[in-house]
């Protein structure tokens, strides 16, 4: 390809994948920003009625598993943040989303529909299947459908910011982890009048544990592959529909979600059940694993299309692309490749790398000072051993 | 005509419009407003409108978790898993709730170290933690001795909607707490006994059925 295809080819795909593209929030004829908003707020009164009811008699153990599912909220937003590493969510829609899954979805959606359907399943089979499967038969409908709803409005209110599966994937995780921690907080306070009361903040801890120790294999994970469902079910126009994919992941999302919640009535409540929570461990594991490889493939093509011409006026090297646009193994081959005294340096190159990426998809691709910029910190860890930079075929 | 300049972001074509708003959004916003308004109202309504249609039947024992107790026959099972109908999962709620003419008497169960006093004293002290209007009578706690020769402590509560009973007993690490609420006052001896024959019923589980 000639210089000039390959500057072509990187505007294509910046306008493509909504590369440094910014959200508008004030978009008064989008009907999707105001249901936002309204379920939003909705959420939020709930939950500020549960908390000004129950903070005079539970104040301690709401204010320290607010505490402890806070610091946990901020590992796992670095931790989605991070494997966002290619064309990645603005700030401002990552907090949109975890808003929606930690006020909408739980209390305006979850929380009703959930008491109702089980109180149902109740009356209409009878109580022993109530309690055997009803939070199975309710929560993976009523909740993945409430978060998935999050990422379904966040792709008509940010349609030039959300436009991959792989986006979805990553907006879906936010949606569940906000999920995650406002409804780990809730079970958290309702487990403090257990044991008559008697040691509300020893309860509430008790649920903490538990909660943080299943964290990352339930809502986060769930919502990821369901976001990225949506995404296909819907289509973008970086991403053409592909129903039957998106109504597999929104499936498979939920089946997940049925067995964890159905773990005791599966093993028959007996000691086979941390055997069977172990084994949807490791299935929820290589489900969301196999999705992130599926959906991730657009955006590193994209990485590599943006980072071409860097490649081939040799700011970049070809391995340092192929690092850049590739997975861990690759970036870790990068790092190792110039043995131990090399390899700070070569991290260097990497975050370099990825900062002029940034500033090129904020910049569409155009030449501004930003992008020289980042090229020139790109330039002061290149190899001082006085040769040339290794061209496009080093 | 003119031709058109490159479109701003943001900008709804009029062409595009519904009543101001942007046509493409307009489907989403709705499947979502369905959504929410089905678990939201929907689902609760539905739930409402579907009566409990359970009655106690003479012999049934309701298990609350490690205790239970004798429904008396006729008296609507609202929440609660019969002994004889143990869930697969093999554990049972540690709540249940039967009612009849405006009476209910629910029954929760859950660890407990203490006498049947202390534990009531905790319900006290409960109440006025949560600022919830109730306060039981603690000068007219009395004591009784259930069917199976086990002491529990009674007594009188009022709350913002009226007044009732509350009975508690510990056995063995579990306690257990019973609350009759109803109207104010009754004559219908049959109903009295059967209050009374659930509160003397309640027991520990001594044989664990087999799920």
């Amino acid at each position: 390809m000639t210089r000039t295809e390959l500057l072509d080819r990187r505007a294509q795909v910046v306008d493509e994948v909504g590369w440094g593209q910014r959200v508008s929030w004030v978009q008064p004829r989008n009907a999707c920003l105001w249901v936002f908003v309204a379920v939003i707020a909705y959420g939020l009164w709930y939950a500020a009625a549960q908390v000004r009811s129950q903070s005079p008699a539970y104040g301690e153990p709401l204010g320290i598993s607010a505490l402890v599912f806070s610091a946990y909220a901020v590992l796992f937003w670095w931790f989605t943040t991070h494997i966002d590493r290619y064309s990645r969510q603005p700030l401002d829609l990552r907090v949109a989303a975890f808003l929606w899954g930690g006020f909408a979805a739980t209390w305006a959606i979850a929380l009703h529909g959930n008491s109702a359907l089980i109180s149902l399943y109740s009356k209409l089979a009878d109580p022993s299947f109530a309690v055997d499967w009803g939070a199975g038969l309710a929560a993976p409908v009523v909740e993945e459908w409430g978060k998935g709803a999050g990422v379904l409005l966040l792709m008509f209110i940010a349609p030039r910011v959300l436009r991959t599966a792989f986006d979805g994937f990553v907006v879906g995780a936010f949606v569940g982890l906000g999920f995650e921690i406002l409804e780990d907080i809730l079970y958290a306070l309702n487990s403090a009048p257990e044991g008559f009361g008697v040691d509300p903040v020893g309860s509430s801890l008790s649920t903490v544990a538990l909660r943080l120790a299943t964290g990352f294999t339930s809502h986060i994970l769930y919502s990821a592959i369901f976001g990225a469902g949506v995404v296909y079910l819907v289509g973008t126009v970086a991403q053409r529909r592909r129903v039957g994919r998106g109504l597999l992941l929104c499936l498979v999302a939920m089946v997940l979600h049925w067995a964890w919640d159905s773990t005791a009535t599966l093993a028959a409540g007996g000691p086979l059940i941390p055997v069977f929570l172990g084994l949807e461990v490791v299935v929820a594991i290589v489900a969301v694993l196999v999705v992130f490889h599926v959906t991730v493939g657009p955006e590193r093509a994209a990485m590599r299309d943006l980072l071409a011409p860097e490649a081939e006026d040799g700011t970049l090297t070809a391995q340092e692309v192929d690092a850049l646009a590739g997975a861990w193994k690759q970036r870790r081959a990068y790092r190792r490749g110039g043995g131990l005294h090399d390899r700070r340096r070569r991290r260097h190159r990497l975050e370099a790398g990825k900062d002029l990426a940034d500033a090129l998809g904020v910049s569409q691709g155009q030449e501004t000072p930003r992008v020289e910029f980042a090229r020139a910190e790109l330039a002061r860890f290149r190899e001082d051993d006085g040769a040339p930079p290794a061209g496009p075929d080093a | 005509m003119p031709e058109r300049q490159s479109v701003p972001p943001d900008w709804v074509p009029v062409e595009r419009r519904w009543l101001g708003m942007d046509r493409a959004t307009l489907l989403p916003a709705a499947i979502v407003v369905v959504l929410v308004a089905v678990t939201m109202w929907g689902l609760p309504a539905l739930d409402r409108s579907v009566p409990v249609d359970d009655p106690a039947r003479a012999g049934d024992v309701i298990r609350v978790d490690a205790v239970e107790f004798d429904p008396a026959a006729g008296w609507s099972i609202d929440s609660g898993v019969l002994a004889s109908e143990p869930p697969e999962s093999g554990g049972f709620p540690n709540t249940a709730q039967v009612s009849k003419d405006g009476f209910t008497f629910s029954v929760v169960s859950d660890t407990f170290d203490g006498t049947p006093a202390e534990l009531m004293a905790q319900l006290q002290e409960n109440n006025e933690r949560l600022s919830n209007g109730a306060t039981i009578d603690m000068g007219q706690v009395e004591t009784f001795r259930t069917d199976a020769g086990a002491r529990g402590v009674a007594g009188r509560f009022t709350f913002a909607g009226g007044a009732g009973l509350v009975a508690a007993y510990v056995f063995d690490g579990t306690g257990v707490e019973v609350v009759l609420t109803g109207p104010d006052e009754t004559d219908d001896a049959d109903l009295q006994a059967d209050v009374v024959g659930m509160i003397r019923s309640i027991r520990p589980v001594t044989s664990v059925e087999a799920p």
